[in-house]
């Protein structure tokens, strides 16, 4: 916290601005569909992971990318079969597609505050109700993420996943457990905000969400890493 | 209070034949009047409607009867996690001042104020995700406060919380108090350890309300042979610290063990390693002489709902191949056709314990099998793990409830700092 002229002046929970961070995706998932050359999709992927880990940790990053590689993989395997060149290329530039989308993904989940975000698309004209369900949205889904490794581990426990395959017609089963989750959290998540009498359109942020030049960085690079790429 | 000026002695709540609605059901009613600093407690057993008359009491629900109130109310239920919404311990404590539109200064010494009343002045810039159950306790505690209600609606909030963590939240209730707040809180007991109540008002049924121990003793068994060994256990989760450090300990037939520590000691994962579902850092887990696994193990989570996938407990029979006598000795025959949805978190524990003991494991391991849960559904759990035991299960429970532990559990091991600090005859007193 600062207080300058008397004023109470707070410092925001997010570590980028939330437009920035957004105009840094949209940039980023724009260019990489459009472009078709799979070294600049690698060298965009680089960087964006680069970014990411700066933000959540090379960990974190590597942990994600990780996991999301054999779907990179399966989408590049199909789409190297199914264009029928033989050329390796093609299933280099899906691979590397998909994992530049994890990674910018990450860097903007793991720098912004949903609420903040809420605040900031309300501000630039966006109805409160949306920006606030969205808010909202964010927040039951990173609860959900968290819950679904219980859930995997109480079905192996009940004998119901023997081997990871069995995950797949396990699906039907996971999915309602996940809805329940998820009608749950709402009930709790309702009453968590009519007990602190939440009104979105009385509602007035705290924090000054002010834009530094820092933010701009994202955004920038990835804006320089486009004009590169299709030039 | 005072009030234009003049201080009025007025009660600061009048309910009279009050009771909550929901759609088709009606709690109890009831006839309550609290005054500045008063404690009452709404005592009453699972499925009573303590919750849904502290939510009609703070307006979130509907009523009937008559309420007079001359000051303003703030709720905190007793499952905090679903109820911190933001990521900061501060933005925490503005959220409802926030919500008021207040101007930022105001904010700011409504929700810094709250926090230093809770004893997080420190943790201020705190992520709400670092914080342990009990600190997270507090800071719902100061999220309420932050709205400078004249009664706190507290939900039940001592049930599920380690004995040193209760002495906190009682003491600061007290705290709270003479201040001049006044408090209901919704309970299992009529009289809460700690706390000092002007009125009680209970809800029933009686035989579900705590006065005191168990009555229930252990089962008086032979020891079985070694069921599990655990040798020099460590663990640490990915980018995590150690969780478990050299542990070591074994188990025998027809023995209950209760693993006791505080919130967060590492119990639930020390549960979920010998069940075989977490993968030891380094160390020997032998189960009947063989790695663990589910087939041998049967682990109850201590979220019931995670682990019930049917529509009803029924179709969960069904799905697990078990007849329907699988329930009964847990007396749960009346819930199989109920939709699972529908019942309480003591019913769901019920029904997720009886479908563990009915896989006949040689290793039951129950994280908190009495959270959430009345006398009477506890002394249920108890004399159904007891029965499985005598049949020679060996069974490892995680909990912090002493009185079970001491009324059913042959033996007890305290972890701290990752390690087991003691083990031998439970007793209360044993996690400081």
């Amino acid at each position: 916290m600062r207080v300058s002229r008397g004023e109470v002046s707070w410092s925001r929970a997010s570590l980028i601005h939330p437009m920035a961070s957004t105009a840094y995706l949209l940039i980023l998932i724009s260019t990489i569909t459009m472009i078709h050359d799979w070294i600049d999709t690698a060298i965009i992927f680089t960087a964006s992971s680069i970014m990411a880990s700066k933000v959540s940790g090379v960990r974190r990053v590597l942990g994600f990318l990780a996991a999301f590689l054999p779907m990179a993989l399966g989408l590049g395997l199909f789409a190297y079969l199914v264009a029928g060149s033989g050329r390796i290329e093609v299933l280099l530039l899906v691979l590397f597609r998909v994992e530049a989308a994890v990674s910018g993904s990450i860097l903007y989940a793991y720098s912004s505050d949903p609420w903040e975000l809420a605040d900031t698309l309300g501000r630039i004209g966006l109805p409160v109700i949306i920006a606030y369900t969205m808010a909202l949205a964010y927040n039951m889904l990173q609860g959900m993420l968290r819950d679904l490794q219980e859930i995997l581990q109480s079905l192996r426990s009940r004998g119901l996943l023997k081997t990871p395959l069995h995950v797949v017609p396990r699906l039907p089963l996971i999915s309602h457990i996940l809805i329940q989750l998820a009608a749950r959290k709402a009930e709790d998540m309702q009453v968590a905000l009519e007990a602190r009498r939440f009104n979105p359109h009385k509602r007035r942020s705290w924090r000054n969400i002010d834009l530094k030049m820092g933010d701009l960085i994202p955004p920038l690079v990835a804006l320089v890493l486009a004009v590169i790429s299709f030039t | 209070m005072w009030k234009q000026g003049v201080y009025v002695a007025g009660p600061l709540l009048r309910l009279r034949r009050f009771r909550a609605r929901r759609e088709g059901w009606r709690s109890p009613e009831i006839e309550l009047e609290l005054r500045e600093g008063e404690l009452a407690v709404l005592a009453g057993g699972s499925g009573s409607g303590k919750t849904s008359i502290l939510l009609a009491v703070d307006g979130l629900i509907p009523h009937e009867g008559e309420i007079r109130s001359e000051t303003t109310s703030a709720y905190v239920p007793d499952e905090v996690e679903g109820y911190l919404l933001t990521s900061r311990v501060i933005d925490e404590a503005a959220f409802g001042p926030e919500n008021l539109g207040l101007p930022r200064q105001e904010v700011w010494r409504r929700a810094s104020s709250a926090i230093e009343a809770v004893g997080l002045g420190d943790r201020m810039w705190w992520r709400v995700g670092s914080l342990s159950i009990g600190m997270k306790y507090r800071l719902a505690l100061a999220s309420a406060l932050a709205l400078q209600p004249g009664i706190l609606l507290l939900d039940n909030i001592l049930a599920t919380i380690d004995p040193p963590t209760r002495r906190q939240i009682t003491s600061l209730i007290e705290e709270l108090r003479q201040g001049g707040i006044g408090v209901i809180i919704a309970s299992y007991e009529k009289k809460p350890e700690g706390l000092t109540p002007d009125k009680v008002v209970s809800l029933g049924p009686e035989e579900s309300l705590w006065d005191g121990g168990l009555e229930a003793g252990r089962s008086r068994r032979a020891g079985g042979g070694e069921v599990l060994r655990v040798l020099d256990l460590s663990f640490r989760y990915p980018g995590g610290g150690d969780v478990l450090r050299g542990v070591s300990f074994s188990v025998r037939g027809s023995e209950m063990v209760a693993v006791m520590g505080r919130n967060g000691a590492g119990k639930s994962t020390l549960l979920k390693l010998v069940s075989g579902l977490l993968k030891p850092s380094s160390g020997t887990i032998l189960l009947d002489g063989g790695r663990p696994s589910p087939g041998i193990a049967a682990y109850i989570h201590q979220n019931p709902i995670l682990q019930l996938v049917g529509r009803t407990p029924r179709e969960d029979l069904e799905i697990s191949n078990l007849p329907e006598e699988a329930v009964r000795p847990l007396g749960a025959e009346y819930l199989l056709d109920k939709p699972t949805y529908s019942l309480s978190l003591g019913e769901k524990r019920l029904v997720a314990i009886a479908l563990g003991l009915a896989l006949r494991p040689r290793l039951l391991a129950v994280d908190e099998p009495t959270h959430g849960l009345d006398r009477r559904f506890t002394e249920r759990v108890g004399e159904a793990l007891v029965k499985a035991a005598e049949e020679g299960s060996a069974i490892l429970i995680a909990t912090h409830d002493e009185r079970f532990t001491e009324a059913f559990a042959d033996r007890c091991m305290v972890l701290r700092g990752g390690k087991i600090v003691y083990e031998g005859e439970p007793r209360r007193g044993l996690v400081e």
